[in-house]
């Protein structure tokens, strides 16, 4: 295990400006970088990390492996050109981006979307949290080396895909939430298909439940690990499951309810001690908490009338000036969108706020210090990043 | 820590028994009925107005001439020619289409050595997928374009007939507006024959219902569609 020594002495001390004393050349410290290519990191950044033995005296998070421009691109094209860009903002869990960008430009608009349109969006988001907690379970068993529960999670992921392959026409950028709608209802016995989609994924998280969940290794390496301190939640802007297995419930869906979140029936997943295992707890149930709400949306959904609000010809829209900033509870966090209009047909500003950028950056920087190098790929998947929303 | 924790992970020896899940035959698997797959033409319909070039953020289509199509009154003579290496199968340029002749077939595996294939007219290269029954097509009750025509009004016959005034009453501003924004300036004439001057002159944002409360929506710049394409020579990437 690891060289952890209560004994400080043996460790960089601080320089005047605040940055740690480290003398490469005296063969007590070692550089290693983790990523951007390397199965313990969340996709393509890295982790440079000087270590002592096994123990991490200092972590610099680097992105940029994956910048692709999205906020400059939008800034060049029209309105309804920007719809099929911003699902590639975050690859494993698309439909924030479609649902953040399109409310925020009928927000600007005017644009009311129509009731059995907001249905279908939730049911929608509800699925893609599915996918990507499903994704993240793997992720988090794969990283303490429980290859089997990725496998596991991959199938069951693989039958929400087929779910959202007959909804909306595509696996996984489905380019479906239309600014001022969806572009389709449900196809003739969805609900059937759905219903035996999720009693497999509840099998399969049963299974996950035994296996990862009651794993004295499992349990060894994470309890009590890469605690996140309720006090930084505020100082480092941290969202969503990370910030309720530190006890806060803090979850847009019930905060400030969008879509239809205010018929249905739901309290946030929260967990008290803040650690490793704690979060993957809470992201399990809150899993469970997503298959229990698309129940209900299906129960409670309309099944006629229109999916698309009465708008100009979108070859010609240009907004008023005006700004907005809309938001959602996606898989990890607060996820929003800025928009920024100047009455011309192109968007003037997109920022996108994805909760990756405070809790990969920042966050991970503090959290990694003192703890083992084979503990590093557990701590930053817990923390539930996707890099291509740090560098949009 | 429990017995249990010890225990528990052993029950993943269970799957030794569980039939395999994954597809037999992935190659055959059938996408569903709605897939956006590989495009298809109906180059009979299509009139060549380049609106789907236009509205593709991808800069995935060319439109080209093809032999045997002419360019004729109402047809530019040019057909959509898309490039996969660009296209991310987002099927606006479906949605867009004028005619509805271009639809996405449920097809998304196709196999060649040569790259070069994969940039081709739909319709006129012949494709195996071509005239799919499944796969995208835009709905009949929504398109993103304006759809409802404008009605001129019109005078009563009994007011007519027994006098001079002119019976067709002309477009109000914001029925112009309504009609203008129906434009997607394709250059080509057709019945509306609204022109390219009547839609730079048009604020269709002021149909938003936000704009109406906003003072001063000016707009800074006019979005760059061209006037004509039908004289445009087809580009040659
Ligand atoms: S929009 Fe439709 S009709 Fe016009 S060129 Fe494209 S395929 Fe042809
Ligand atoms: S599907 Fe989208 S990207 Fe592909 S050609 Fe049509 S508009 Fe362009």
């Amino acid at each position: 295990m690891a060289l952890y020594t209560p004994d400080r002495s043996q460790y960089p001390a601080k320089k005047a400006d605040g940055t740690l004393d480290i003398d490469l050349a005296s063969g007590k410290y070692l550089k290693l970088w983790q990523g951007p290519n390397h199965p313990g990191i969340t996709g393509n950044m890295s982790v440079e990390l000087t270590v002592c033995g096994d123990e991490v005296v200092e972590g610099k998070t680097h992105v940029g492996y994956l910048h692709r421009g999205f906020e400059k691109l939008m800034e060049r094209r029209s309105f309804i050109q920007c719809f099929p860009i911003v699902c590639r903002i975050c690859v494993p869990e698309p439909d924030f981006n479609e649902y953040c960008y399109a409310a925020a430009v009928e927000d600007l608009s005017g644009i009311q979307s129509p009731e059995r349109a907001n249905w279908m969006r939730a049911l929608i988001l509800e699925m893609g949290r599915i996918n990507s907690y499903l994704m993240y379970l793997g992720g988090q068993a794969g990283a303490l080396g429980l290859g089997v529960i990725g496998q596991w999670t991959t199938y069951a992921r693989d039958l929400m895909l087929d779910r959202f392959e007959e909804m909306t026409g595509a696996r996984i950028y489905h380019m479906f939430i239309l600014p001022g709608g969806v572009r389709d209802g449900l196809p003739d016995g969805f609900d059937q298909r759905m219903e035996e989609t999720l009693r497999e994924i509840e099998s399969t998280m049963k299974d996950v439940h035994d296996v990862m969940f009651h794993n004295a290794v499992f349990k060894k390496r994470t309890v009590g690990q890469g605690v996140i301190d309720p006090a930084w939640l505020d100082q480092y802007g941290v969202t969503g499951p990370n910030a309720r297995a530190a006890g806060v419930a803090k979850d847009v869906r019930r905060d400030q309810p969008y879509l239809v979140y205010r018929e249905l029936e739901f309290e946030p997943v929260i967990g008290h001690d803040s650690d490793i295992y704690t979060r993957s707890d809470v992201r399990r149930r809150d899993l469970l908490m997503s298959v229990d709400l698309i129940r209900q949306i299906l129960a409670k959904m309309p099944r006629s009338g229109p999916l698309i609000a009465d708008m100009p010809s979108m070859l010609h829209w240009k907004i008023p000036r005006g700004e907005t900033y809309v938001r959602g509870e996606c898989s990890r966090g607060e996820y929003g969108y800025y928009l920024v209009t100047d009455g011309s047909g192109f968007p003037r500003r997109v920022n996108v706020r994805g909760p990756s950028y405070t809790h990969a950056m920042a966050l991970l920087e503090r959290m990694i210090v003192n703890i083992n190098i084979s503990d590093v790929a557990a701590l930053m998947v817990s923390l539930h990043t996707y890099p291509p929303e740090i560098e949009r | 820590m429990s017995v249990r924790d010890v225990l528990s992970p052993f029950t993943a020896w269970k799957n030794l028994f569980r039939d395999p899940v994954s597809i037999p035959d992935p190659l055959n698997r059938a996408a569903a009925p709605r897939y956006r797959g590989f495009h298809q033409n109906d180059v009979e319909k299509c009139i060549g107005c380049g609106t789907c070039e236009t509205i593709c953020q991808n800069g995935a289509i060319d439109m080209v001439p093809v032999e045997g199509i002419e360019t004729k009154s109402g047809d530019s003579g040019l057909r959509p020619r898309i490039d996969y290496g660009r296209c991310c199968w987002c099927a606006l340029c479906v949605d867009v289409c004028m005619t509805k002749s271009l639809t996405m077939s449920n097809a998304y595996t196709w196999v060649e050595n040569d790259p070069d294939l994969f940039c081709f007219t739909p319709g006129v290269d012949k494709k195996h997928w071509d005239n799919a029954e499944l796969g995208y097509h835009c709905p009949t009750d929504r398109r993103i374009t304006g759809q409802v025509r404008a009605h001129m009004r019109e005078l009563e016959p009994e007011t007519r007939i027994d006098s001079f005034v002119e019976i067709v009453q002309g477009y109000s501003v914001e029925e112009a507006i309504l009609e203008a924004d129906r434009c997607v300036a394709c250059g080509l004439p057709c019945a509306t024959a609204i022109t390219s001057a009547a839609w730079n002159c048009s604020t269709p944002a002021t149909r938003f219902p936000a704009s109406a409360a906003a003072s001063a929506p000016t707009s800074a710049r006019t979005p760059a569609l061209p006037a004509t394409k039908a004289t445009r020579s087809p580009s040659a990437g």
